[in-house]
């Protein structure tokens, strides 16, 4: 297994860095399937006998394992290498879907949770960190460009995972059997060839490696650190923890707007249906709003945190959390006045900053901590991620509920929890405008 | 240098071609939100 060890992965004098993106992007495209694990909901409930809230813990343990794998692995990610854990990656997701259709196939939905949840909750983790520290690596000169395109990867895997879940199921459909178990078994097969594609071609720069071309004029700013800072000193620093804050705020914000979208348009726009056709036009809609937030969170990841890389980072979650807040503040009047087209763009405006948001992390820890153990550090900042998929939907779920008790009409009473995803953003404004550069004391010598 | 330029051409295209489709089907799925609406009665919850 020598093939899989760090010193293996070195590239050689004169090898082409762009040759890099597609492998992490390749990776993330494979696990970011998870977004789109909610096609299954309804055949799982079916297979298994089970309320869909049940099927529902697959997904919420994926994302709690998420956190806590790259948390816990991430010293083990920096010394191991991009190919190993990418590998380990390949094995516990794709083997975590093995498991899971295997639970289909033997009725049992905790064998489902333990293989989609557990396992395949720990090859999130390691995949998602691996190949956004690589990059890094490789573009010193534009980070952010560089983690946009690997996250965009896996904003994009739901876009694939969803409707490859559907054509596959449709397809083993048989009877009284979805397809489900068959489809995951099927996916497996696909996201381990992809995967192990992506361990083969990854490749991290030699020591003394630079890139060509004139180095960029912000490498000199204060918030860019050339020292570099250890993942067991980077997170007992103020930074860390402002940085967590920043994630945690803006992912909440963004999550608790996605979570609800089909439902949100259909409330708000276009009221309770009268027939059943027209029940199943309004979610074609619903669901169509939520696919065009899809597509806009995808793009969001690879400009916003490309444009990073011109106006620093502090400046772009700037922008991410007082535009966002503003947007939000809009929000409601595009309901009142029912204008449909204003409100698709402020959504879709929003949820670009909330993948911007995502993007642009890694690359705010390089410049404050340097690249010597970035992914480590990320690994331990996700954990805000996993936090934020908690209590956002939580709050706006919490909120519209009790609106809705106080007998407020549907479509009027989520314009509270707009004002509340302004406020998170607000506090989310702050901690950024807290962040200084980290103190010469934590620098390695 | 022309070998590398092919396995950096297919290196791409194996990333796109999926994230390409993936995109289509979303951008698909979006098209009813662009349709005129429906003549169909619906009632608004805000006049129920």
């Amino acid at each position: 297994m020598n093939f899989l060890n760090r010193e293996h992965t070195v590239a050689p004098p004169g090898f082409n860095r762009w040759l890099v993106p597609p492998a992490a992007i390749a990776a993330h495209m494979c696990i970011g399937q998870v977004y789109g694990f909610s096609v299954f909901n309804k055949p799982l409930m079916a297979e298994l006998g089970v309320p869909v809230s049940q099927i529902q813990w697959a997904y919420s343990i994926a994302l709690i394992m998420l956190g806590l794998s790259a948390a816990v692995f991430g010293k083990w990610v920096e010394r191991s290498g991009p190919r190993r854990t990418i590998a380990a990656a390949c094995a516990c997701f794709c083997g975590g879907l093995l498991l899971a259709s295997l639970g289909v196939h033997l009725k049992s939905l905790p064998l489902v949770l333990f293989g989609y949840g557990f396992v395949g909750g720990i090859g999130l983790g390691l995949g998602y960190i691996a190949p956004v520290s690589t990059l890094v690596k490789w573009f010193p000169d534009r980070p952010g460009m560089a983690t946009g395109m690997a996250i965009m990867g896996f904003g994009g895997g739901a876009l694939i995972g969803s409707p490859l879940g559907q054509e596959l199921m449709k397809h083993f459909q048989n009877g009284a059997d979805t397809g489900a178990g068959q489809a995951l078994a099927t996916m497996a097969a696909i996201y381990t060839f992809f995967m192990l594609w992506a361990a083969v071609m990854i490749r991290v720069p030699a020591d003394d490696w630079k890139p060509d071309g004139p180095v960029a004029g912000r490498r000199n700013h204060p918030m860019i650190t050339q020292a570099r800072v250890a993942v067991d000193t980077a997170w007992r620093t103020p930074q860390f923890w402002l940085l967590w804050i920043v994630l945690c705020m803006n992912v909440s914000a963004g999550i608790g707007m996605l979570g609800r979208a089909a439902d949100m348009f259909q409330d708000m726009f276009l009221g309770a249906a009268a027939s059943d056709a027209q029940k199943t036009a309004n979610a074609a809609i619903g669901a169509g709003f939520a696919g065009l937030l899809s597509i806009s969170n995808l793009g969001g990841r690879f400009i916003w945190s490309s444009i990073s890389d011109r106006t620093g980072r502090k400046a772009v979650y700037c922008v991410y959390f007082i535009l966002g807040a503003a947007l939000y503040a809009l929000l409601p009047w595009a309901q009142q006045t029912q204008n449909r087209v204003l409100f698709v763009c402020l959504a879709a405006a929003i949820i670009s900053m909330y993948g911007g948001g995502f993007a642009t992390i890694p690359a705010y820890l390089k410049d404050l901590f340097g690249t010597y153990q970035v992914g480590a550090i990320h690994g331990r900042l996700i954990t805000s991620w996993s936090v934020a998929a908690v209590i956002g939907p939580a709050l706006v779920n919490g909120l519209y509920d009790s609106r809705v008790a106080d007998g407020m009409p549907k479509a009027e009473a989520y314009n509270g929890t707009f004002f509340l995803m302004c406020g998170l953003l607000m506090l989310g404004l702050v901690a950024n405008l807290l962040v200084r550069p980290v103190a010469s004391k934590h620098h390695l010598p | 240098m022309k070998a590398s330029t092919l396995k950096l051409v297919i290196a791409w295209m194996a990333v796109i071609v999926p994230l390409g489709w993936g995109v289509y089907k979303s951008a698909v799925k979006s098209k009813p939100l662009f349709l005129p609406a429906p003549a169909a009665a619906t009632v608004p919850h805000s006049i129920r």
